[in-house]
C-alpha cells in the first residue's frame, strides 16, 4: 500500500493530508475523532471515503476545510497545491474555500438558504470570489446549470428552492460548487436523502465532471455500493483511523482487513458490486 | 430578481415566474377578512391623521369663545364637540393621531434597528460574548423603565424627541432576546454551513443569509410593537411625562377627557375609540400576518 502511494506522488498531486489528528473537548473530556489519518488525492481522481457513522470520515474533510465546531480543533496538515490548509488562518483558507475546494452537504433540501432565487444563490458565490458582475454571472450560471443536466435551467434561477425536488437540490447545490471553475470536490454523503434512481443520476454528474472536467472528488459515503461506481481509490475508515486503503478494484475484491471483509459481507451476495 | 430583469427579460419570455415564501404569504395574508378589513381602517386612520386638519375649518390650538364644553353637533361645525376651552376635538383627534402614530411608528424603528444588531451579533458569534451582551440586556430590563424614562425627562427637559428616543430604547430589550433566540436556531442550520463552506465572510453571511430569514418573526413583532409603543406613549402623557399642550395626543385627550367625563362624555369616548379602533387593527394585522408567515400554525 505504501508503495502504490509513492508511485502516484509522481503525478499531479492536489491535496495531501498528514498524520491528521481531531480533537473534541467535550464535558466527557478529550475525545480523539480522527485518529492520524494520511491520504493524498491526486489531479482527475475520484476518492472512495467508506465507514460507518462515527467513524470520522465527514470529521477528517470539515476540519481540512474549518469547519469544525467550536469545541473541537485538529493538528497535523493538509497541503492542497502547496498551500497547508490547517495551519493558515481563516482569511486565507476562505480564498480556497468555494473556489477551488466545493464543498457538497449531505441534506440538500436544508443546505439552500429559503428566501433566494436559485439564480441568485449561484451567482452570488462567483460575485464574491471572482469579481464578476451580475451579468457575467448569469452567464456562468447558465452554463454551470447545463453542465449538472438541469433541464429549462433558464426558469429554473427565478424559482426558489421549495419549488424544487430534492434530486433538484443536490444538482444545485453541485452546480454552487462549480460555480468558480474548482479543481476539488469534497461531496459528503451527497446521496444519502435522495431515492436510488436519482443518486444514479448524480453518481453519473460526479462521473461527467471527473472524466470530462478532470476535478478531483472526494466521495465520503456509507454506501459501498456508490463509492464502487464512481472512485479510483477507496479509504476504509473505522473509529477514527484508516484501516484498508488501494484501488478500489484490490480492496474490493481482495480485502486485507478483518473490518473492510465484514464491511464487504454486509452486502447482499445479488447485488454484483 | 433585480439581476434577472436587469440582463434579460427572462420572466416574460418563459411565462414562468418563482413564487416566494413572501408572495404565498401575502396571498394567505389577504385570505384573511379580519386583517384586511384591519388593514384598510388602519390606512383610512393614517390618511384622515396626516391630511384631515387641512379640511377643518379650526386649527387645533384655535379657541371658540361661543362654544366651550359643546356637545357633537352638525350645525357649527364642531362634528365631535369642544373642549373647555372651545378647541374643535375632531382637529385635536386628528392631529394628536398624527403623533401616536409617528411615535409608534418611529420607536418602533428605532427599537428593531438596535435589537436585531444586537441580537443578530450576540447570537451569531455566541461565547462569552453573547454571555456579555445578554447580561446587559438583563441589567437593563431589571431596571424599571418609568423611573429610566422620568430620569431622561428630568435631565433633558421634556422634549418631544426624547420621548421617541426613550420608548426605542426601553422597547429594543424584547426584540433583542427574540432576534437572538431565532439566529442562534438559524446559525445551526445547514444553509449556513453550506455559506461557510464555499467561502463567505460572517458579515456576509449575516446581511444575506441570516437577516432576511429572521424577517417573518421580526415582522410580526413589528406589528405588536407599534400598539405597545402607542399605549406607552399615552401612558407617560397620563403621567404628564409626554406631550405638552398646545400639541396633543391620544394619551394627552383621554388623559383630559376622563377627568370631565361626567360632564362632557365625547371628550373620553372619540378619542378612546379612535385609539381602541386603531390598537385592534393592528393587532388583527399581526396576527394575519403571523399565520401567513408560518402556516404551521394554524
Amino acid at each position: 500500500m505504501q508503495s502504490t502511494q509513492k508511485n502516484i506522488k509522481n503525478n499531479d498531486l492536489l491535496l495531501e493530508v498528514n498524520n491528521l489528528n481531531v480533537f473534541f473537548n467535550t464535558t466527557d473530556g478529550l475525545i480523539k475523532a480522527v485518529n492520524n489519518v494520511n491520504l493524498s488525492i491526486n489531479k482527475g481522481e475520484c476518492l472512495g471515503v467508506v465507514g460507518e457513522s462515527g467513524s470520522g470520515k465527514t470529521q477528517t474533510f470539515f476540519s481540512i476545510t474549518g469547519l469544525l465546531s467550536n469545541n473541537g480543533y485538529c493538528k497535523g496538515s493538509a497541503i492542497f497545491k502547496g498551500f497547508d490548509l490547517i495551519s493558515s488562518s481563516k482569511k486565507e483558507r476562505m480564498k480556497y474555500l468555494g473556489k477551488s475546494i466545493g464543498f457538497i452537504f449531505q441534506d440538500p433540501m436544508t443546505s439552500l438558504t429559503p428566501h433566494m432565487k436559485i439564480g441568485d444563490q449561484l451567482s452570488e458565490i462567483s460575485i464574491f470570489h471572482d469579481n464578476l458582475t451580475k451579468k457575467e454571472s448569469l452567464k456562468r450560471t447558465l452554463e454551470v446549470l447545463d453542465i449538472v443536466k438541469l433541464p429549462k435551467s433558464r426558469n429554473l434561477i427565478t424559482s426558489y428552492p421549495h419549488e424544487l425536488s430534492g434530486g433538484m437540490k443536490q444538482r444545485i447545490m453541485i452546480a454552487i460548487s462549480l460555480m468558480c471553475s474548482p479543481e476539488l470536490i469534497i461531496a459528503d454523503e451527497p446521496t444519502t436523502a435522495l431515492d436510488v434512481t436519482t443518486q444514479s443520476e448524480i453518481l453519473n454528474i460526479f462521473n461527467d465532471l471527473k472524466n470530462q472536467l478532470g476535478i478531483s472528488i472526494i466521495l465520503i459515503s456509507h454506501n459501498i455500493g456508490v463509492i464502487a461506481e464512481t472512485s479510483d481509490n477507496i479509504i476504509v475508515m473505522k473509529d477514527g483511523s484508516i484501516v484498508e486503503n488501494g484501488s478500489t478494484y484490490n480492496v474490493l475484491t481482495n480485502p486485507q482487513d478483518k473490518y473492510t471483509k465484514l464491511l464487504l459481507s454486509c452486502i447482499p451476495p445479488w447485488l454484483d458490486v | 430578481m433585480r439581476l434577472l430583469k436587469k440582463t434579460d427579460n427572462l420572466e416574460v419570455s418563459y411565462g414562468l415566474k418563482g413564487r416566494s415564501l413572501w408572495v404565498d404569504a401575502r396571498r394567505r395574508l389577504f385570505q384573511n377578512k379580519a386583517a384586511v378589513i384591519s388593514l384598510f381602517i388602519l390606512i383610512f386612520i393614517s390618511i384622515i391623521s396626516v391630511f384631515g386638519p387641512f379640511f377643518i375649518q379650526y386649527g387645533f390650538s384655535d379657541t371658540d369663545w361661543n362654544s366651550i364644553y359643546q356637545p357633537p353637533s352638525l350645525e357649527n361645525g364642531h362634528y365631535l364637540g369642544t373642549d373647555g376651552n372651545g378647541r374643535d376635538l375632531l382637529v385635536r383627534i386628528l392631529h394628536g393621531g398624527r403623533l401616536s402614530l409617528s411615535i409608534g411608528v418611529i420607536a418602533t424603528f428605532v427599537s428593531v434597528f438596535i435589537g436585531v444588531i444586537y441580537g443578530t451579533i450576540a447570537g451569531f458569534f455566541g461565547g462569552k460574548l453573547d454571555t456579555f451582551m445578554m447580561r446587559v440586556v438583563e441589567i437593563l430590563y431589571a431596571m424599571p423603565y418609568l423611573i429610566f424614562v422620568i430620569i431622561l425627562m428630568v435631565v433633558f427637559g421634556r422634549n418631544i424627541y426624547f420621548l421617541f428616543i426613550a420608548i426605542g430604547a426601553v422597547e429594543w430589550l424584547t426584540m433583542a432576546r427574540i432576534v437572538r433566540g431565532q439566529t442562534i436556531s438559524l446559525k445551526e442550520k445547514e444553509f449556513i454551513e453550506t455559506s461557510r463552506a464555499l467561502g463567505q465572510s460572517n458579515t456576509l453571511i449575516i446581511i444575506k443569509h441570516i437577516i432576511p430569514n429572521l424577517a417573518g418573526p421580526i415582522i410580526v413583532y413589528i406589528t405588536l410593537m407599534v400598539p405597545s409603543v402607542i399605549i406607552l406613549e399615552s401612558f407617560l402623557s397620563f403621567l404628564g411625562l409626554g406631550v405638552q399642550e398646545p400639541l396633543t395626543s391620544w394619551g394627552v385627550l383621554i388623559s383630559e377627557g376622563s377627568r370631565e367625563m361626567e360632564t362632557a362624555w365625547w371628550l373620553l369616548i372619540f378619542p378612546g375609540s379612535f385609539m381602541v379602533i386603531t390598537l385592534a387593527s393592528l393587532n388583527f394585522i399581526g396576527d394575519g400576518l403571523r399565520d401567513a408567515i408560518d402556516p404551521k400554525e394554524y
